[in-house]
């Protein structure tokens, strides 16, 4: 994988989410995870181990502008790394309904480990928002993914190795 | 080593990063916000651009004009009061005392955007070289924002009011006009100090522990203590924040009896302006005793 695209990827999924959130966002509080639309795609289409060093990675930057615990979203998207990585040799990389169903569950596992945070070390946050927002990024997957999938060639994704489970 | 040896490692770090360590320990290395500058600024500028041409209204005022412009002569007319009062005191007292508008002790930063997570918080632009420092209280136009929360080289973050984690005692207040002499004050509503906390996603915040029978809602048999209505103003009166009292937090938008807690009232308040799409707030980075440091003089703490 061409780390440049990937640094360029992250710094330009971490300027939209911050900038375009407050924007965005339901009035119930349910706002989408354009990070995560970045994570899945790199899991999605990069060699297992770039895929879940390239996960961590983006989740420790997130980690960086945000006011939660540094490693929350690092081991978020790990999670949601270490899944899609896994369903890499089972899904089709390019079809909507892929990019649909990766969205929902990466960003279920990814609102899990939150909530499950909130739940133990504070302060709590809403189930009803957390999968307001899955469904919002869901909804937004495959567009998103769908529009990376065309630019993937700048990203010089070496073929997938066979390997075992993590 | 192999990669998932040194994965898991990362793995287990994280884990404990999140889950077992105190967030002060990371705070001081977490302040990269001005990084993302050019991607956030330009984006929250189109999204708010689409979101003001498909949004509904701001919060409608069903107030007649006339009342408005009523109101607002009574507010000259008080400012004109207030100010000749302070002038008089100041004349009296051999101290100085703290005056004029607090911004005088504010540094204007930008803001570059939201939470990347799930957080209610804001990055700024300018960091530790602006004299901003964890803690300090952040202002904008009619209140308080918020706090802030981690500062650095590259950019600090401000917890927002609305936080879940932020926690603050207020005071409710409420404009009136006596019909028969036309005088306008700013009266106390309610008896028991509320305890204002953020209550998250939704961009509000809660108020849960003033008796039922303080407010409207409830039946009020204290004849003596003015019922807190919808409507009423939230404002900030903590001994935490000396420097900042007084000022808004927001208005009470409704008030239900706590379905845990059936005495006590749900009460939520609805911040005065959109805290999350503001494009620059005041840091107060400088206190009145750092300024009568400085002057040699003593100041005390608004009241």
């Amino acid at each position: 994988m061409r780390w440049v695209a990937y640094f360029i990827l992250v710094y330009i999924a971490i300027g939209l989410q911050v900038g375009l959130q407050a924007h965005i966002r339901t009035d119930g509080g349910s706002r989408p995870d354009l990070i995560l639309l970045a994570v899945i795609f790199i899991a999605l289409n990069a060699p297992r181990d770039q895929a879940l060093l390239g996960a961590f990675g983006i989740g420790l930057v997130t980690d960086l502008v945000t006011v939660g615990p540094l490693g929350l979203y690092a081991l978020a998207y790990s999670i949601v790394g270490m899944f899609v990585v896994s369903a890499q040799e089972l899904v089709s990389r390019s079809h909507p309904v892929t990019h649909f169903a990766v969205g929902l569950v990466g960003a279920l596992l990814a609102g899990l480990t939150v909530l499950i945070h909130g739940w133990i070390k504070g302060p709590g946050t809403s189930i009803s928002a957390m999968l307001g927002s899955a469904l919002y990024t869901a909804a937004l997957a495959p567009v998103a993914l769908g529009v990376l999938q065309l630019m993937r060639g700048a990203f010089a994704f070496t073929a997938r190795r066979r390997s075992g489970s993590f | 080593m192999r990669f998932t040896e040194v994965f898991t490692g990362l793995l287990l770090l994280s884990l404990i990063s999140a889950f077992f360590l105190p967030a002060e320990l990371t705070k001081s290395a977490r302040n990269i916000q001005a990084v993302f500058y050019p991607v956030a600024r330009p984006a929250g500028a189109v999204g708010a651009a689409f979101a003001k041409r498909f949004a509904d209204a701001d919060v409608p005022d069903n107030r007649k004009l006339t009342d408005i412009r009523m109101e607002n002569d009574q507010l000259r007319q008080m400012v004109s009061q207030l100010t000749a009062e302070l002038l008089e005191l100041q004349q009296l007292n051999a101290d100085r005392q703290m005056v004029g508008d607090l911004r005088q002790y504010c540094t204007p930063v930008r803001v570059v955007g939201t939470d990347s997570g799930k957080r209610e918080s804001l990055a700024l632009l300018g960091g530790t070289g602006q004299g901003i420092r964890s803690g300090q209280p952040v202002l904008a136009l009619k209140g308080l924002v918020g706090k802030v929360h981690s500062a650095g080289v590259g950019g600090s973050q401000v917890m927002l009011v609305t936080d879940r984690e932020f926690r603050a005692i207020g005071e409710f207040r409420r404009f009136e006009r006596n019909a028969q002499s036309g005088e306008a004050r700013y009266v106390a509503t309610g008896a028991t100090p509320p305890v204002v906390k953020g209550a998250g996603e939704d961009g509000l915040m809660t108020i849960t522990n003033v008796p039922l029978k303080e407010t409207a809602a409830g039946k009020n048999d204290m004849p003596d203590i003015e019922p807190v209505k919808v409507g009423d103003v939230v404002v900030l009166n903590d001994d935490e924040w000396p420097y900042a009292r007084g000022r808004w937090l927001g208005h009470v938008e409704s008030i239900e009896p706590n379905r845990s807690a059936p005495l006590f009232a749900q009460i939520t308040v609805r911040p005065a302006l959109n805290l999350a799409a503001l494009r620059e707030v005041q840091v107060m980075t400088r206190t009145p005793d750092d300024a009568a440091a400085t002057a040699g003089s003593v100041l005390t703490p608004q009241q």
